[in-house]
């Protein structure tokens, strides 16, 4: 049996995706109980078992899919000194290297936990790792994402423009003020070019951890004026329901050929649509064991990399590759 | 009186100039995506 906590925007697609993968029982828990027992009406049928219960449940499980508002860490712990598998979509700096301090525990409980298990991190190592096969090898790692998925999505959207950045830059860790360095990025259609900006964001912690042989990773977020102004104020309105088609671009430089080589590949498609296929997919692969025990992360070497990407593109999410002109 | 007149005309020249900025330089036949583009891909099964 497969538990999912939180019956959001990510924890709904979750279910579907695992439903739609031939997963015959699923667990939903969520602090709103409502939310909860309508997802598991929904996706109940006469051959899928989908059942709304409490958190304690959860540790009957094989593997916990936590698709709930960050912190993960304290949930995974429990989880994983229980003997349960864990999948978290946690995008959050702090919770994320928190996560990653459980490897140790983790592999004492001889169980697999999945860091950032969403578009991005996520599916951003995901692509770094597809891309590879057509470096000698690969140094840089610009990532930039686009929209959000539920409210809490959001809210941590507007957090991470407020706060410090993390890069990595040569070998350490580069802080600079979230909402600077802007970058125009052309992202695949309908979104197209928007103005990307430095935040807190988790990909280059997870990146690091997955490739360690990246010498330069970054990441951006699209935003407007509006965004950045605001940003360290509390949310002026309330956030979206569910955000509108967001978008993730993923540039891969590195050496082919003794000479210097770019790769871009991205997707546009609902963020929420993205991570829940994803986490489905890494839910999946620690069932049938494609993870070994520890914390490990969407891309890294150790991972069932192919299937899952296999799995995204089965749940509908389009990859494109940019095609640019050459300057000679 | 003076000091409205300057404000009218600080404004005027801005305007002027954010107008110019705005709406000058918009023309949709200027970029062309026929040698390159986004492209669908399949990853290799």
């Amino acid at each position: 049996m497969i538990g999912v906590i939180g019956a959001g925007l990510v924890g709904t697609r979750v279910v579907e995706q695992l439903i739609a993968a031939g997963q015959v029982q699923v667990l939903v828990s969520d602090t709103n109980v409502v939310a909860a027992k309508r997802v598991a009406q929904r996706y109940s049928d006469s051959t899928h078992q989908v059942v709304a219960g409490p958190t304690r449940a959860m540790f009957d499980t094989n593997v916990v899919v936590l698709a709930c508002p960050a912190p993960h860490a304290k949930a995974a712990r429990r989880l994983l000194e229980a003997g349960v598998g864990v999948v978290s979509c946690s995008d959050d700096v702090e919770d994320t290297l928190s996560l990653l301090d459980l490897d140790a525990i983790a592999r004492q409980s001889r169980q697999s936990l999945v860091v950032g298990a969403t578009s991005s991190p996520g599916l951003s190592g995901l692509l770094v790792r597809m891309l590879m096969s057509r470096f000698d090898s690969i140094d840089e790692a610009h990532v930039a994402v686009h929209g959000t998925a539920g409210p809490s999505c959001a809210q941590q959207h507007h957090r991470a423009l407020a706060r410090q950045s993390i890069g990595w830059h040569d070998g350490d860790w580069l802080r600079r003020p979230a909402g600077s360095g802007r970058e125009l990025c052309w992202f695949p259609d309908p979104v197209g070019p928007r103005d990307c900006y430095r935040a807190e964001l988790a990909d280059p912690v997870v990146m690091h951890h997955g490739f360690p042989e990246l010498t330069r990773v970054t990441v951006r977020v699209s935003a407007t004026r509006r965004d950045r102004l605001t940003a360290r104020l509390p949310m002026l309105t309330p956030p979206h329901a569910e955000g509108g088609i967001g978008a993730l671009r993923v540039e891969v430089r590195g050496w082919r050929n003794d000479s210097r080589h770019v790769e871009v590949i991205g997707a546009a498609d609902r963020v929420a649509h993205i991570a829940g296929s994803l986490a489905a997919a890494c839910a999946r692969g620690v069932v049938t064991g494609g993870f070994a025990s520890g914390a490990r992360v969407v891309g890294d070497s150790d991972s069932p990399n192919n299937a899952m990407l296999q799995a995204v593109v089965d749940a509908g999410i389009h990859l494109r590759e940019f095609v640019g002109t050459s300057s000679h | 009186m003076k000091l409205f007149r300057r404000l009218l005309l600080v404004l005027s020249v801005a305007s002027t100039v954010v107008g110019i900025l705005r709406f000058g330089g918009s023309s949709k036949a200027k970029v062309t995506t026929k040698q390159g583009g986004w492209r669908s891909y399949s990853p290799p099964k």
